[in-house]
């Protein structure tokens, strides 16, 4: 079976699935409900963040790549990745704990995808928003690392229990400062919705355009909450590379030492989902670290300016699309650093990844916590 | 070390009391004899008298009616020089028993149990006398260096073992037990890594034993790569037995190569007549290697701990050094240099003018990555203070190389037992005393920027003159023994001649083998991330120390394979799974 049948094939067999529910809306629910329909199937739904987390994957090995003098590899290479996966045999082996083996890897995606809808693609709320979703996204990393726990676990593999049992103790260490990471926006926003946080225009991008085009709301002194909020980005963006599994915070993968760690056992399908939760994930950090710290979809003093020249009724697409290409643009500066990361540091220990996440990262991000509040005080 | 008011080894050899065998041309060999119940006493004597602790490896040789075991001893000898006292003992073929020295050498452990394996020499009080080599199909009664066994019905005998029923079920129980292992009382689980495993590139097996994420115990499995070179060596003329050499190890191999015509050289006795041309371009080849070798060390252990950068950057600018090899011997690796009498090629004043502004292009790169490894935090705290070694524990299981420079002991081959044109030239040896991983990527840095250095000086001098002297084809009776450093440390190898075209016995020691007990020390304690980069720092060449070979087994001819035909092979072998094995 070559590559290009699969590909057919799947296209084939999605577009058929995609006009059977479309046409079951049109005939029972009506046309408005086919936006919501497309909004959760294509854009920005599932077809848009499987094809974002395919690009961005790409984009991130071909930054490693470059950065380490290689060629990096082709445009269509995640995806070709995913198909090979799927034309592989699916071994479930001897002794390990069927049920759990078998049905973590679907969760994972489905669980990473459910983390992504939260995502801002084209305006400021994500598909899903609420009051207080900042903790429902830490909430859903928490379980993302039980389940990877499981899987490790199950494995029945002395290599997956090792990187199990790394992953849970990582996670264990990263939680904690990634949520003082994103409590300092929120403080500065008053508010736990992402929504908020993004509409307030307290960041590193933000902070600079308020200064110059709103003179009047904002003064000079308002940049010096650049100094703790990006520090606490790049804190944040450590915490991306310790959930993703990427050098340096990768004792849980580690693939010279424990030969991948927890997925050692997975094979074919398996694999194939934990690999796409895997990059459905990195999208989705990478887009949330975005949205906190680099203020989503659109410079929002500006936003305003193109709203009122755009305005097409109520569709108002140039502003939808502006706003998509900024969020775009933005997440790929956040998996620029992730892979700056990657390539110039090296692979620390597990005890060496709790030291540096217990021992200076936490005091550091209370100290940039304190200097928010502090400035608070100020003005 | 003491410096004794002894000049050469005959005034040793006369205060312990010892019969010298027969005066030889070389003032740093000198071959004793004892009988073996004497062996214990006299090493006890070498060792409180002389400081004596490095044993090289044990030569064992069949006699039809007795075994010639030959133990070479390392001996500082004032004036900075080491010499080999290679003890002779002879023990009686119809009862093969000796004492085991393990307990006053500890690094004799695996030398013993190779001797065990290979011609069945039974050692007294020997802690885990064990086959180590040999596969375990392979017929208990054979002991495959024996004279009175051929290859053919070692291969006849091993191919029937393996078709027997039995056997294939007792290999199976023998599986199945070591799988057990891995849930066993003695720790919380044990991890097995190896033969086949990211971080080795060449096949070898730990079971670890782990409480937690700390190792407790470790076992060790060689011979997985063990092809019977040593055997085929016999069976070959010494021109044959050249590109045979060269073949051990594919890092390596100009060592190899250099210190079996160096053996050789010592046995037909015109290692005083090579000229001084074939010596400065054997010296300038076995540098150019070491610094290829080091490159690639370090590199790959940046990649072992997850700095794949710095992995990419110097397999990059190690192309370099490639190329150079390639522009004077024709191939990137397997070099075919060196013939017993000189050396095979020439290296023009047109290649010399071309390497040199390349060698100092490199320089510059190593340079680099010293400040790139050396200044980054995260890689430099995976190494420091992680499984050291003390001078003490590394004297007393016989590290060598950049192994045991790195725990401060000051050893060098080139140096203390000059070769090729090395005594022409002062040589930069670095020392450093922690011993731990960060001390050995010091040593590898600074080597290979010394090792350029020299080969540049090397080419500057490069002297005119002939490039070999007619070798006769049949080489006299003797004996000859000769070391090299190695870009992983001492490599040893001795020669018996007797007569004719054809080698009596070759034996080969490559250093890992020597550095293996050190390794299993160091591995104890070590957390389980820390594995692979103390693994890495031996710099282990599995190849060597099992001495593989490309030689087809079925016909027992050298091939030449297309790029389709092994395409091909491989395929079979795939599809057929291990049968293809049996051929």
């Amino acid at each position: 079976m070559t590559s290009t049948n699969i590909i057919f094939k799947l296209l084939s067999y999605s577009t058929i699935y995609f006009l059977i529910v479309t046409g079951f809306f049109i005939i029972f629910a009506g046309f408005p409900q086919i936006i919501i329909v497309l909004k959760y199937f294509l854009f920005p739904g599932i077809i848009f963040i499987i094809l974002g987390a395919l690009f961005y994957s790409w984009f991130e090995r071909k930054i490693y790549a470059r950065m380490q003098n290689r060629i990096g590899p082709p445009f269509m290479q995640p995806i070709y990745d995913i198909l090979k996966l799927l034309v592989k045999e699916d071994i479930t082996p001897d002794g390990v704990e069927m049920l759990e083996f078998n049905i973590i890897p679907p969760i994972q995606l489905t669980l990473t995808l459910l983390l992504a809808f939260f995502t801002p693609v084209y305006m400021a709320e994500g598909l899903i928003s609420f009051e207080g979703d900042l903790f429902f996204l830490l909430f859903l990393l928490a379980v993302l690392a039980g389940s990877i726990f499981l899987v490790g676990w199950s494995s029945n593999n002395p290599y997956g229990l090792i990187g199990g049992s790394r992953a849970a103790i990582a996670e264990l260490s990263l939680e904690i400062p990634l949520t003082l990471a994103f409590i300092g926006p929120a403080i500065l926003a008053g508010s736990l919705q992402l929504s908020n946080i993004i509409q307030s225009g307290f960041n590193l991008i933000d902070i600079p355009l308020n200064v110059i085009f709103r003179p009047d709301a904002y003064n000079s002194l308002h940049l010096l909450y650049i100094i703790p909020l990006s520090i606490q980005f790049y804190i944040a963006v450590l915490s991306a590379n310790a959930v993703l599994e990427k050098v340096p915070f990768d004792p849980a993968h580690a693939e010279t030492e424990i030969v991948g760690g927890w997925n050692v056992e997975l094979t074919g399908k398996k694999l194939m989902f934990s690999h796409l939760a895997n990059l459905v994930l990195e999208f989705a950090l990478a887009g949330i670290i975005a949205a906190i710290f680099l203020g989503g979809p659109g410079f929002w003093p500006l936003n305003s300016f193109t709203k009122g020249l755009f305005l097409i009724g109520q569709w108002d697409i140039f502003y939808y699309i502006i706003n998509t290409l900024t969020f775009l643009l933005k997440t790929t500066v956040v998996i620029f650093f992730i892979a700056v990361n990657r390539t110039v540091l090296s692979r620390l220990r597990i005890d060496q990844l709790v030291q540096y996440f217990w021992r200076y990262y936490l005091p550091i991000i209370f100290l940039a916590l304190l200097m928010i509040i502090y400035l608070i005080g100020v003005f | 070390m003491i410096k004794s008011g002894f000049q050469t080894l005959d005034e040793i050899a006369t205060s312990l009391d010892l019969k010298i065998r027969e005066p030889t041309d070389h003032p740093l060999d000198l071959y004793v004899t004892i009988p073996p119940n004497r062996l214990i006493e006299v090493i006890k004597e070498l060792k409180a008298k002389y400081n004596v602790s490095h044993l090289s490896t044990i030569i064992v040789q069949d006699l039809q009616d007795e075994y010639k075991l030959l133990y070479p001893f390392s001996i500082n000898l004032s004036g900075g020089k080491m010499g080999k006292l290679i003890i002779d003992s002879r023990v009686d073929a119809n009862e093969p028993k000796i004492d085991s020295i393990v307990k006053e050498i500890p690094g004799a452990i695996y030398y013993e149990r190779e001797v065990y394996d290979m011609m069945g020499i039974q050692f007294k009080n020997h802690p885990d006398l064990k086959r180590i080599l040999t596969p375990d199909s392979l017929p208990r009664d054979i002991y495959p260096l024996r004279k009175n066994i051929t290859s053919e019905e070692i291969r006849r005998r091993l191919a029937e073992s393996r078709k027997e029923r039995e056997a294939e079920e007792k290999l199976k129980e023998y599986i199945r037990r070591e799988q057990l292992e891995y849930i066993s009382e003695k720790s919380d689980y044990a991890i097995a890594i190896g033969p086949q495993h990211p971080s080795l590139e060449e096949p070898i097996r730990f079971i670890f034993q782990v409480e937690g994420e700390t190792v407790k115990d470790v076992e060790l499995r060689l011979g997985f790569n063990h092809r019977g070179l040593e055997k085929a060596f016999e069976s070959r003329t010494y021109a044959k037995n050249l590109y045979l050499a060269e073949r051990i190890c594919g890092i390596c191999s100009d060592a190899h190569q250099l210190c079996y015509v160096q053996a050789v050289e010592k046995c037909a006795k015109i290692t005083n007549d090579i000229p001084e041309r074939a010596q400065y371009i054997r010296t300038i080849l076995a540098e150019l290697e070491r610094i290829h070798s080091h490159l690639l060390w370090y590199g790959v252990l940046a990649h072992n701990t997850g700095f794949d950068t710095i992995f990419q950057f110097t397999w990059r600018d190690r192309e370099i050094i490639m190329d150079i090899l390639e522009e004077i011997s024709g191939n990137r690796v397997n070099y075919a240099m060196h013939a017993i009498g000189g050396v095979r090629r020439d290296i023009s004043t047109e290649q010399v003018a071309k390497i040199i502004p390349k060698l100092k292009k490199l320089r510059k790169r190593i340079v680099e990555h010293q400040k790139m490894m050396m200044k980054e935090t995260s890689f430099v705290v995976r190494q420091k203070g992680i499984a050291p070694l003390t001078r003490e524990e590394a004297l007393s299981f016989c590290a060598v190389g950049p192994n045991a420079r790195s725990c401060g002991i000051n050893v060098d081959i080139r140096r203390d037992d000059p070769y090729a044109a090395y005594d022409q030239f002062s040589l930069d040896v670095p020392i450093v005393t922690e011993g731990d991983i960060y001390s050995g990527l010091v040593i590898r840095l600074e080597e290979s920027l010394a090792a350029l250095d020299l080969a540049v000086e090397v080419l500057k001098t490069l002297p005119q003159g002939e490039l070999r002297i007619k070798s006769p084809r049949r080489i006299p009776e003797g004996e000859g023994i000769s070391r090299v450093e190695a870009p992983r440390g001492e490599n040893i190898h001795f020669v018996q001649s007797n007569g004719t075209t054809k080698p009596e016995r070759i034996k080969v020691r490559a250093p890992t083998l020597a550095n293996m007990p050190s390794l299993k020390k160091r591995l104890i304690g070590i957390q389980v991330a820390d594995i692979p980069p103390v693994v890495r720092v031996i710099d282990p060449c599995i190849g060597c120390m099992d001495r593989v070979t490309f030689v087809d087994s079925k016909t027992g001819k050298t091939m030449e394979l297309s790029g389709e035909h092994l395409i091909s092979r491989g395929n079979r072998a795939y599809r057929l799974g291990t049968r293809v094995l049996d051929f």
